[in-house]
């Protein structure tokens, strides 16, 4: 099973749903930007603007760096596939945080380790989707199984084109938007901005070879 | 209280299905699942069998456990202790504080008269549910006529009004999203409240929703327009065809000159016109100087863009328009009719795809026992003379004389007033004319889940407990009847404002009227008007009953029905009405009492337009900022301006600024925002609030503080419905962020 989102962008609404809600049934404390955050960006100028509001979940990485620098093991991906932070082996030391292209990861006020999604493991071990998934009152989330040609989320990113965020990392992200095409047409810059205002640290511009990334949802 | 510290476990004892309290607890609200664990509610999620959310929720309804373990939640009624407005309270028992109460009205009814009590509530417990009905019910029980609610009598009620003054109707005409090939969102402030619901307007509540229903459309090729001085989430992600940022308060202009192109290019519906709508003729003649390049100059929305609206509307078979719930205009017959009267030209009244009048199923309700006020006290009624209460049956009272009657005692001062829910200090209008009224009042009681500043003018707080909290409440929308049930034993001595309200009654010798304080057997009067049995209500679980459509309920064009309150039975495009009572008779562009048109010298010392957001995703008009997973999204009181303000003011976001109206200033922080008009300042309506979890201290609410209120000219209302305006003329500072003053609002109390 390969365990990923697809993101339809022309319904989210901005309206933090994902970001209240993931904290409410994981019982995270406020003071912390959580394990999604949401992306609030206008383009072009007065009155020729268009505003984009998208969500920035963890990508679940095929290759995440959160698991590669993690000296304690605490950073995982199970064998169900999720990626996730085990808080009893993490120490602290905030290098996942550094690591982590897309902000995912932060460290936790309340106990000092770090916090990142794991996907809801529990409701998905009874079948269920993730929080955000199911609470989004814009339906623009879709959550499956992107191994399975068959599954609504494949078939839907295939139908959209819908493509990840910050190819160019080569961490394979399980998250795919849909949505953008407006976007791009009307602001060539569009991409390349949200890139850079969803990146999670101080770190190198978007590599050039962002485009060459192929095949990212093929089984 | 508990404060649960670790994360919610994945099987909890019990999941208890819900309504949300987010947007209005005694109301039809999203359903929720609540989880429970050691009799403590650990979370929610959204409740996938509820048709209005279908298992979706928002930020605020998330937030639910947050509210509920409030560690400022009052646990114990109390009573003032020291002077007035000194903020100082003493706890007592529920025993004690209902006696007091009871004295208080009881020497006040027989002494000076029952119209001497008044009774407000807020939209905390909703508008005609049943704590709407008990409240009225106990009020008319006691003798008095003045039920004084601030909100829906300066907010959505006058809205309501000019529409039903207009197209007539059982209540007002919705947008059929469903099959709307043509969706205007036409607000005058902007900003978002409960978006899980889907697309429904509930009775006359806010419509607070960027519904999927509007999604849903737009994926099948609708088009949508929305009309906003600033770029709202809605029109967000390539969703809105049109972003038609209108100069805020002059909306009325924009639909005036939409009705002059649509009359002069002869693009009205006009078979229905002359079958249905009478006053073309006058219409015609009134809007001649209302063209589209007059409107440029007042809207600043180009003419081209105005006539073009105007053209799609009027030629889209299935388009419909929202207007916000609460225009909230010193001019707001203009805008009031317009609209309406937009719709019914074009023939979108009661058809498929335009507005419609949506009728619920069945009914729930109580008699509110009217003919317990006497004709006396019936005649004595606050503002009774004033057209907008002899047209309603001098059913309520009216806000402006209330104010008037506590501070200037004629035509005699009320001595006792009871509110529920409200916070009218900070939320009504004008902000220092309402906290000397309410100074004037002989004794003070008010029932909240929290103090807030209007607390400071109780002489009696009592602890409300949240919908969580309370015992099964039926609740009604379209053919679903719903129940909100308890989740958890109320917080400290916190009580459902249901049964303290029945016990008061029965202390007062009512018992007979109030079903002798049993609730439950108030509820199920409640429900008798639909025929369901609470019973069957209760065992429906987490899906609630779905009932028979009402028959012909997916009738349209259901003129005949719905206008016969009407003069001649037809549409009022003249409203003979208004004419009988010596008012304007057609909608007349009067703009605000500060603005380009009718202030212009003022524009000098004050630049720039200022109006404010009602209500956004995480807050509900003056409360729920004290949650932390909505305050730290939102941190402090703020004001949208475009970046080249903000450069010509030196401002960055961040900043903090000084806004300075004609007669008042606020405190906010800058956001700038390139989805704003250059010329207008957005702020938001009711801070006050601070959260301690966060290191936020309460803000004063008077003037200089961060209320938006206190801007505002309000004694300057329209004369029809005493609507006041919610736009004016600012200047803005840059200043230093303001020292950490904390606005005390008890002292000595145990909170």
């Amino acid at each position: 099973m390969r365990l990923g989102l697809l993101v339809d962008v022309s319904r989210c609404i901005g309206c933090f749903a994902c970001v209240v809600g993931c904290k409410s049934w994981h019982g995270l404390p406020a003071g912390a930007p959580g394990r999604i955050r949401v992306l609030d960006l206008t383009f072009g100028t007065y009155p020729h603007v268009d505003r984009w509001i998208l969500p920035v979940p963890c990508m679940q990485c095929e290759h995440p760096p959160c698991v590669a620098v993690c000296r304690f093991s605490a950073c995982v991906r199970g064998d169900d596939g999720i990626v996730r932070v085990n808080a009893d082996r993490c120490v602290g030391c905030g290098l996942c945080v550094v690591a982590c292209p897309y902000g995912a990861r932060s460290m936790r006020p309340d106990t000092g380790r770090a916090d990142g999604c794991d996907l809801c493991r529990d409701r998905v071990s009874e079948g269920r989707a993730p929080l955000c998934v199911e609470a989004c009152p814009g339906e623009a989330l879709i959550f499956g199984d992107l191994g399975d040609p068959e599954s609504l989320i494949r078939r839907e990113i295939e139908r959209t084109g819908a493509e990840s965020l910050l190819k160019g990392y080569r961490t394979r992200p399980r998250v795919f938007y849909g949505g953008l095409e407006r976007l791009k047409e009307g602001h060539p810059e569009a991409v390349p901005r949200l890139e850079k205002a969803l990146s999670g640290c101080p770190g190198p511009e978007t590599p050039r070879r962002a485009e060459e990334e192929d095949h990212e949802h093929d089984g | 209280m508990s404060r649960k510290t670790d994360s919610p476990t994945p099987h909890p004892d019990s999941v208890v299905p819900t309504l949300c309290h987010g947007c209005s607890y005694g109301g039809y609200n999203c359903g929720i699942l609540a989880h429970v664990q050691k009799g403590v509610m650990t979370r929610v999620e959204g409740n996938p069998d509820h048709p209005l959310n279908r298992g979706r929720l928002c930020a605020k309804g998330f937030a639910a456990t947050q509210w509920v373990y409030n560690p400022r939640r009052l646990t114990h009624p109390m009573r003032r202790r020291g002077e007035k407005g000194s903020g100082r309270f003493e706890k007592i028992s529920w025993d004690e504080a209902l006696e007091i109460l009871a004295e208080h009205i009881t020497e006040t009814r027989d002494r000076f008269g029952p119209e001497h009590i008044l009774l407000s509530k807020g939209q905390a417990s909703s508008w005609f549910g049943l704590h709407h009905l008990l409240m009225l019910r106990f009020l008319h029980a006691l003798g008095s006529p003045n039920f004084t609610p601030w909100s829906p009598y300066i907010c959505y009620g006058p809205q309501l009004f000019y529409h039903r003054l207009t197209v007539g109707g059982p209540t007002y005409a919705r947008p059929d999203y469903d099959n709307a090939d043509l969706i205007i969102e036409w607000f005058t402030g902007g900003g978002q409240g409960g978006p899980a619901r889907g697309g429904v307007e509930t009775l006359d509540t806010n419509l607070r929703t960027v519904p999927t229903k509007i999604l849903d459309r737009l994926e099948r090729g609708a088009r949508l327009v929305v009309i906003n001085p600033q770029l709202i989430p809605l029109a967000a992600n390539g969703r809105a065809h049109q972003w038609i940022p209108i100069r805020p308060g002059t909306d009325a202009a924009l639909a005036l000159a939409m009705i002059h192109v649509i009359i002069e290019q002869g693009l009205y519906d006009r078979d229905f016109v002359s079958d249905w709508c009478a006053g073309l003729d006058d219409l015609t003649a009134h809007v001649r100087p209302y063209t589209p390049q007059w409107a440029e100059t007042v809207t600043g929305i180009p003419a081209g863009d105005i006539t073009a609206l105007a053209k799609e509307y009027a030629t889209t078979p299935r388009a419909a328009i929202r207007i916000s719930e609460a225009p909230q205009k010193r001019d707001l017959q203009a805008f009031g009719t317009a609209v309406p009267i937009l719709i019914a030209l074009t023939g979108h009244l009661d058809r498929p795809g335009g507005n419609i009048w949506f009728r619920p199923a069945a009914r729930l309700g109580i008699d509110v026992l009217p003919k317990r006020v006497s004709e006396h006290a019936r005649g004595r009624v606050l503002g009774g003379d004033t057209f907008y209460l002899r047209s309603q049956g001098r059913a309520f009272a009216h806000f402006p004389d209330v104010l008037n009657a506590l501070i200037n005692g004629r035509p005699y001062r009320p001595r006792v007033m009871l509110i529920y829910g409200s916070n009218p200090v900070v939320t009504a209008r004008p902000a220092d004319r309402v906290a000397e009224a309410l100074g004037r009042l002989e004794f003070l009681a008010q029932f909240d889940v929290t103090l807030n500043p209007t607390s400071r003018f109780a002489d009696l707080v009592l602890p409300a407990a949240t919908r969580y909290e309370c015992a099964d409440l039926p609740c009604l929308w379209g053919d679903h009847l719903a129940l909100s049930r308890r989740v958890v034993e109320p917080v400290g001595e916190s009580r459902d404002e249901l049964e303290a309200t029945l016990d008061l009654a029965c202390r007062l010798g009512m018992g007979p009227d109030f079903w002798e304080g049993d609730r439950e057997a108030m509820v199920r009067d409640f429900m008798g008007p639909s025929g369901v049995d609470l019973d069957d209500l209760r065992e429906s679980g987490a899906a609630g009953l779905t009932l028979e459509p009402r028959p012909g309920g997916d009738r349209r064009e259901r003129w005949a029905e719905f206008f016969t309150h009407l003069p001649e039975g037809k549409v009022q495009l003249f409203s003979e009405r208004l004419a009988g009572e010596g008012f304007r008779a057609l909608p007349t562009y009067g703009g605000e009492p500060e603005d380009t048109v009718n202030t212009p010298e003022l524009t000098k010392a004050y630049p720039l337009l200022f109006t404010d957001e009602h209500s956004d995703f995480f807050s509900h008009h003056g409360w729920m900022r004290d949650l932390p997973w909505l305050r730290e999204q939102r941190p402090d009181p703020y004001i949208k301006i475009h970046p080249e303000t903000g450069a010509a003011h030196g401002l960055c976001s961040g900043d903090w600024v000084e806004v300075a109206s004609p007669r008042a200033r606020m405190v906010a922080r800058v956001e700038l925002f390139e989805g704003m008009r250059r010329d207008t300042v957005m702020g938001q309506h009711g801070w006050w609030q601070g959260c301690p979890q966060l290191g936020f201290s309460d803000m004063a609410w008077w003037d200089g503080g961060v209320n938006p209120n206190v801007l505002y000219d309000g004694e300057d209302r329209d004369p029809v419905t005493g609507n006041s305006t919610k736009n004016t003329l600012v200047r803005l500072k840059k200043i230093s962020p303001p020292a950490e003053a904390r606005v005390s609002l008890v002292e000595g109390s145990a909170v």
